[in-house]
């Protein structure tokens, strides 16, 4: 019981690992009071741990007749308890996969927002009311993403309920990577929800709920906003890649008409459209020019802007070696139209 | 254990002491929280309970009563108030009647109304201080108390 000679962090310390602070002591650390507060205000802006004694005291100093007097109030202390809470987000809210993927992964967040070190049960549901489908549950099914990267690698652990639950500190947070196959023959634009849940392994109940002594170190514990338990939800989107190229022509008989004959030019119109649900990238139009007629030097065009010939910065050429056109279109987002456009001369 | 008695013991025979010789202000904290009441015909009043324990994110209320108990009235009354570790002012809510209200950004050293207190950042920038600044709030009592005056100051923090 020597605490009555130490001062500032280290008897803020000692008081709240002790908890119970009787008068005397009380009385005592109150001495320490004026000079142990400029470290508390630089302290970080996060929830004040339970089990934590706050404490608060009040100097009077005042003049009789010549003589200055200083007096210190009694300290009253007060208990943080414990606040249970814990919070679910999907890192992504939709999903883009093909139809018969396997072994993909959706990652959470899991936070403990509660101000004391937490276990938490995990479990993954896939059959959600209201799917279009149900994501199969690749086993083990639940990974603790030990490198954050929120996809799978090969220092992740599988999750075993009950065996590694994920120990959190107050404010601490880990990424969990859902591994679900998606059924084969599904429609483009089909949903399937996956649901994490999280649950404080101590206890959870409505918010407000108290239980009494339950909290570290003995104080009390009560349920937050979360209850104590949350979960969150990811869709996962079954997103084809298609790309649709419609392919027209137009002859001009350069004598008058439309009648191909030789010399007649045929003028093209590719439509490019990239109608899945999931962009595409790196997206190449190649055509090949037509038996029995020559490339018309200068008329590739993408999107009405003439290409030059020669394969250089811009994003067509002329393939003279393989007599063919090329448009290096990209990077394209769901629902992108481009036109290219060249013309051919009739040997 | 007996030692610590012995020693708070002392402590408290000191002040008595003091009490007794020079007149003294007899001064006393109080932690409070609001609590919502509800009568038997239904109506809500917000009462304040006193506070053992806490939940991050509540306010806790302080009350400091000081009271003359001697035979002289005692001027240049200030009462000084850390505000307590892990809490952060609320602002706005110091009140004390026939007091000024002065406030400290560098763990009491220096006070100044809440208007003239100014933080020099690293980089060198100034701004006008916080309540999250404040590391003290006093109470300067503008009269005299006289004996058997009671007086009162509170102030409301909240826990981080």
């Amino acid at each position: 019981m020597k605490q009555t000679g130490v001062c500032g962090n280290e008897a803020a310390r000692k008081a709240s690992s002790t908890r119970r602070i009787g008068a005397g002591v009380g009385a005592a650390l109150a001495l320490c009071a004026l000079g142990s507060v400029a470290a508390a205000a630089s302290t970080a802006a996060s929830s004040t741990p339970a089990g934590t004694v706050i404490q608060a005291s009040a100097e009077v100093t005042y003049v009789i007749g010549t003589q200055t007097v200083s007096v210190l109030s009694n300290a009253p202390s007060l208990t943080v308890n414990q606040l249970i809470d814990v919070a679910v987000g999907a890192l992504m809210a939709s999903v883009p996969v093909q139809p018969a993927e396997s072994s993909r992964s959706v990652a959470f967040r899991v936070v403990n927002t509660g101000n004391a070190a937490e276990t938490l049960h995990l479990q993954l549901a896939t059959a959600v009311a209201g799917n279009v489908f149900d994501a199969l549950p690749h086993p083990p099914a639940l990974y603790l993403d030990a490198d954050a990267s929120g996809t799978l690698s090969g220092a992740d652990q599988a999750y075993a309920p009950g065996g590694n639950d994920p120990v959190l500190a107050p404010g601490a947070s880990v990424v969990v990577l859902a591994l679900v196959d998606v059924p084969a023959g599904l429609a483009d634009g089909a949903r399937g929800r996956l649901e994490l849940s999280a649950r404080v392994g101590q206890a959870s109940g409505a918010p407000g709920t108290v239980f009494p002594g339950a909290g570290s170190g003995g104080v009390d514990a009560i349920a937050g906003l979360s209850g104590g338990s949350a979960l969150a939800g990811a869709d996962l989107l079954i997103s084809g890649v298609d790309v649709a190229l419609l392919k027209s022509a137009t002859v001009v008989n350069l004598a008058g008409g439309s009648v191909p004959q030789s010399g007649s030019r045929i003028d093209y119109d590719i439509a490019v459209q990239v109608r899945g649900r999931a962009g595409v990238h790196s997206l190449v139009v190649v055509d090949p020019i037509p038996a029995s007629t020559h490339y018309l030097p200068a008329s590739l065009q993408l999107d009405g802007i003439v290409l030059s010939d020669a394969a250089d910065g811009d994003a067509g050429a002329f393939l003279s070696a393989s007599t063919q056109i090329q448009v290096s279109l990209g990077e394209q987002p769901a629902g992108a139209t481009h036109h290219v456009r060249f013309s051919v001369l009739i040997n | 254990m007996k030692k610590l008695i012995a020693i708070i013991s002392l402590l408290f025979a000191s002040f008595a002491a003091n009490a007794a010789s020079q007149g003294s202000i007899l001064v006393k904290t109080v932690a409070e929280q609001e609590q919502i009441v509800t009568a038997a015909n239904g109506s809500k009043s917000t009462v304040l309970a006193p506070a053992k324990s806490v939940l991050p994110g509540r306010e806790v209320i302080y009350t400091v009563t000081f009271e003359n108990i001697g035979h002289e009235a005692a001027s240049d009354v200030v009462v000084t108030n850390p505000v307590p570790e892990h809490t952060t002012y609320q602002p706005g809510s110091a009140f004390g009647p026939g007091t000024e209200l002065l406030f400290s950004i560098d763990g009491g050293r220096s006070f100044a109304p809440a208007a003239g207190l100014e933080v020099h950042e690293h980089d060198g920038s100034v701004r006008a201080a916080g309540a999250e600044d404040y590391t003290h709030i006093r109470f300067v009592l503008k009269n005299s108390l006289t004996p058997g005056a009671v007086a009162f100051a509170r102030y409301r923090t909240l826990v981080k």
